[in-house]
């Protein structure tokens, strides 16, 4: 699926929000994760997950065509961790 | 930040009530579980991609007792982060 149909999905459940409305805030709900993430803060959702940033080890890559090693400096990536009921549903 | 944050942004900058706001995003997170529930992929442009990965059975252990336990076969949901978010979240 993609945005908008997601965006029209959401538009579609719910009588008061028009397809405009629902993209709105669609935008807002992944833009404050965005920004939450770039902050370094946590995002809790009850029920649903969390987000947060991890940070990786520096290590000795590979480069993949010539097999040369190459240092791979330490970085912060995002991560989500599903919650027990997102969890359960995928049993 | 929790869901109630994210409910008060939508509230401040849109003309829903508060309650509304809080249904909206009720709503939206449904949505997502049951597009994954129903077997498809969620791809949000820029800030990622949700699925649902299949887990192979292997022995895992008690991080307290350190025991081995198993881990069943099943799914999990997999969340791949988009090119955008990375490099914003890396750059910091």
């Amino acid at each position: 699926m993609t945005k908008s149909e997601f965006i029209a999905e959401l538009a579609n459940s719910v009588d008061y929000l028009s397809y405009r409305e629902a993209a709105i805030v669609v935008d807002t709900f992944f833009n404050s994760i965005h920004d939450a993430l770039v902050a370094g803060d946590k995002v809790e959702l009850r029920g649903f997950g969390s987000f947060k940033t991890k940070v990786r080890q520096p290590r000795t890559g590979r480069n993949p065509k010539t097999g040369d090693s190459v240092n791979v400096a330490s970085k912060r990536v995002p991560y989500f961790k599903p919650g027990k009921e997102l969890k359960h549903l995928a049993e | 930040m929790t869901k109630e944050d994210i409910v008060n942004r939508i509230w401040e900058n849109m003309s829903l009530s508060k309650k509304q706001s809080a249904e909206v995003i009720d709503q939206l997170l449904v949505i997502i579980k049951d597009v994954l529930n129903d077997g498809e992929r969620l791809k949000i442009g820029g800030f990622g991609v949700f699925e649902i990965r299949e887990r192979k059975a292997r022995m895992g252990r008690n991080p307290k007792t350190g025991e081995k336990a198993p881990i069943k076969q099943g799914e999990t949901i997999k969340f791949k982060p988009g090119k955008t978010l990375k490099q914003a979240v890396a750059s910091e």
